[in-house]
């Protein structure tokens, strides 16, 4: 059957393919799938992925044979040369790589059979290329940041849609640090207001202001670090590690409060 | 009253003892048998290994530690059970060899109620000729599984860094050191801080550098890849490994089995069967892991070893051992309460449990040599069910033979690697990269097993300050200190 291709902005060109580990008909039915869909658009060369099927399946087209190749690997490379590259996911963009110029592969056949071979040149590119798709990449994640750069501008959503919606993992305590950024972040603007006024009560009261919003930082920077340490214990796993952001966030914030007072008294200060 | 043996003080017998203690108070006795005097924070060791931390800032003594916890504490190792005693010994009891508190080479038995075998991995440099002698390093290459091996690491690198200084060139080879190596992230580790400190000592010009692995891809550190959230999207450990390589001009190999090691050589075998040979002047080759060779026997003295271990020496626990090929692997292999399916007062955690099977894909050569990582059960999962296992031990005591076993399949538990680069507060560089579940549930999650959605977010400031503060932390709960508890696994 022939199946749309992948096209941009569809963010499942991010997903990572699993590994085939059932050599049956359903095996068949992914092939025969890319097999048409790369027919019907005159491809060379395509990956499940490419397609929307999340496994490790790509096909290439040898003279008037297809020819799949199940959970490929590249165990060694030598060489490196640059040569433009296209992609059907981004329409109309062509970028030049840099690729290995030998690799040696693992792939395993329709039947399941390990396969060996060394490669290289077009051949070697090629597989390079379509190995990508399995691990949620295309070739932008190959090129310089500056190439990367410039794309991402031409693009009129930009390379990265952003996938935010789909991270099941939203903390909370954000929210709390936002709080106190704020609070903080006024008070660095109010360091500004001296420079323009020489007004007395008027500086009072901005020194009464930096005062209380100093003083406010305090119970919501606890405030942040109390809840953060209960939000981080919820999770099974990896609670340590959010402990640790926590209290380099914490101590970031301390800092930050440390200089700000110094300043306020300092500077503000009538 | 109840007595629990602990066998083994690392990360997960740490763990299980401290919480024990402190849920059975003074009615009960722990007892912990370690062969070593000190405490090791084990993820430390790499910036031992390249001089950034003396090894006396990544240990503490152990005695008042446990003397503070109530802890009988014998500094001895482990030699064999006897789960339903002896001809004449009732009870069932471990018999342990002491290795210090001046009584070294004297045997003892000790009775339990409960044992919890944490003994961790033996090193095993023997499966490699010229890796070592059985469990002790060789002569050719180094290592950083101990913090005596780190401490001598560093001074090797120090002695190529001084030959670089002088104009000869060096070869540094990091990776594993046999095809059925495990631990490729501490290798990892130490590959991007030795280019660091390489290239902080002006002499980067000097050095290759290659990485040399088992794994199937770069990338794939025995779990079948990890991944980590960049600006907004999900990366592949794969594709992120690959460029980090690229850019710190590291080269790399995978699918490797180190077959002999020789001085300033090894020779390889790839899973396509081929051979060849790798020079070096610097290798750092991490060995394989196996079990500590703990001897079983039944009432009437016959060996009883094999009921009770796996042919790996880990010990067998509530896993499917019989899961067979890849195809029918199952996250309900894996185990959830770590007790002996023979003996029900005994349960394994940490590394010494038997894993059902490996976590990446199978793979082998043509030859038949199985070139695959085998499943990491290191850090964050070991303290986990370091932890259950001890609740579980608790409670059978304080509640009774009928009480609920607490469980953690690390089929359930996700991982996350804060992966470092350099420790420099300012210089340094590091990724956290995020895996859940660790073992891929294939049923819940078609096609890759895993919720590649799942990350904990972006690590928001420099993932290497996180190191530092996980070291001070783990340091700070192992020892006790106010408010240990606090601190997660």
């Amino acid at each position: 059957m022939v199946l749309e291709l992948l096209k941009y902005p569809d963010e499942r060109i991010r997903l990572i393919s699993g590994n085939i580990r059932f050599f049956d008909a359903s095996l068949q039915n992914i092939i025969t799938d890319i097999v048409d869909t790369m027919k019907a658009n005159e491809l060379e060369a395509l990956s499940a992925m490419q397609i929307g099927i999340q496994y490790a399946v790509v096909v290439i087209k040898h003279g008037e044979a297809y020819k799949p190749y199940i959970n490929l690997r590249i165990m060694g490379k030598s060489g490196e040369i640059i040569e433009t590259e296209r992609t059907p996911y981004y329409e109309n963009i062509s970028v030049d790589v840099p690729r290995h110029d030998k690799i040696k592969i693992f792939y395993e056949n329709e039947k399941g059979e390990a396969q060996y071979a060394d490669l290289e040149g077009a051949f070697s590119r090629v597989i390079q290329h379509q190995l990508d798709y399995n691990y949620g990449s295309t070739f932008v994640d190959r090129i310089d940041k500056e190439t990367k750069r410039r794309i991402d501008e031409h693009l009129p959503e930009g390379l990265v849609s952003s996938s935010n919606s789909s991270c099941p993992t939203i903390f909370y305590r954000d929210y709390i640090k936002r709080a106190y950024k704020y609070v903080m972040l006024a008070v660095w603007f109010s360091f500004l207001l001296p420079f323009f006024t020489e007004d007395a009560t008027l500086l009072a009261n901005l020194f009464l202001f930096d005062k209380i919003a100093l003083a406010l930082v305090v119970p919501i920077v606890i405030a942040y670090a109390v809840y953060a340490y209960y939000e981080s214990v919820q999770y099974k796993q990896c609670t340590s590690c959010q402990l640790g952001n926590v209290m380099g966030t914490v101590a970031y914030a301390v800092v930050q409060w440390l200089i700000l007072t110094v300043v306020t008294f300092l500077w503000v200060s009538p | 009253m109840a007595r629990v043996v602990i066998l083994g003080g690392g990360v997960s017998g740490h763990t299980a003892a401290t919480f024990a203690a402190k849920w059975l108070g003074n009615s009960h006795e722990v007892v912990v048998v370690t062969p070593n005097a000190k405490w090791n924070w084990i993820p430390s060791n790499i910036w031992v290994g390249v001089g950034q931390m003396s090894k006396e800032e990544v240990t503490f003594d152990l005695d008042p530690v446990y003397k503070k916890a109530g802890i009988t504490y014998k500094q001895a190792k482990a030699v064999s059970l006897n789960p339903e005693g002896s001809a004449n010994e009732t009870q069932p009891f471990v018999t342990i060899e002491y290795t210090g508190q001046g009584k070294e080479g004297e045997s003892e038995e000790v009775t339990y109620d409960y044992v919890i075998n944490a003994t961790g991995p033996k090193l095993n440099f023997g499966a490699t000729p010229g890796l070592g002698e059985g469990s002790q390093l060789g002569e050719h290459t180094v290592s950083v599984c101990t913090a005596d091996h780190a401490e001598h690491a560093s001074h090797k690198l120090q002695e190529s860094i001084e030959k670089m200084k002088k104009g000869e060139r060096q070869k540094f080879l990091i990776g594993t050191g046999h095809g059925m190596c495990t631990c490729q992230g501490a290798a990892f580790e130490y590959i991007f801080n030795v280019e660091h400190e390489i290239k902080k000592a002006g002499v980067r010009d000097m050095a290759d550098m290659k990485w040399i692995s088992n794994e199937s891809f770069l990338g794939d550190f025995g779990m079948g890849g990890l991944h980590m959230k960049v600006g907004g999207y999900v990366v592949s450990s794969k594709i992120f490994s690959e460029s980090l390589y690229a850019e710190r001009g590291v080269d790399w190999m995978v699918g490797a089995h180190v077959s002999k090691v020789e001085a300033g050589s090894i020779d390889y075998e790839l899973l396509d069967g081929s051979t060849g040979t790798e020079n070096f002047d610097f290798a750092m080759l991490i060995p394989p892991f196996a079990g500590v060779g703990l001897k079983a026997y039944g009432k009437d003295g016959a060996d009883i070893t094999a009921t009770i271990f796996a042919p790996n020496g880990f010990m067998k626990v509530d896993a499917n051992y019989a899961a067979g090929t890849y195809e029918n692997w199952k996250a309900s292999d894996w185990p959830r309460t770590y007790q002996n399916p023979s003996y029900s007062n005994m349960f394994a955690c940490g590394i010494a449990f038997a894993p059902p099977h490996i976590i990446s894909k199978p793979m082998s050569s043509p030859n038949g040599t199985p070139i695959n990582p085998t499943p990491p059960r290191t850090g964050m999962p070991s303290g986990i069910i370091g932890k259950a296992v001890a609740h579980s031990v608790c409670d059978l005591i304080t509640k009774g033979e009928g009480a609920h076993l607490h469980e953690a399949s690390m089929a359930e538990m996700g991982a996350a690697c804060v992966a470092s680069a350099g420790k420099g507060l300012t210089t340094g560089t590091a990724a956290a990269m995020t895996v859940f579940p660790v073992v891929p549930d294939f049923e819940k999650y078609p096609g890759t097993g895993r919720d590649t959605d799942y990350t904990f977010g972006e690590i928001g400031l420099a993932g290497h300050w996180i190191k530092h503060i996980l070291h001070h932390l783990f340091m700070y709960k192992a020892q006790l200190k106010p408010g240990w508890t606090l601190v997660p696994e």
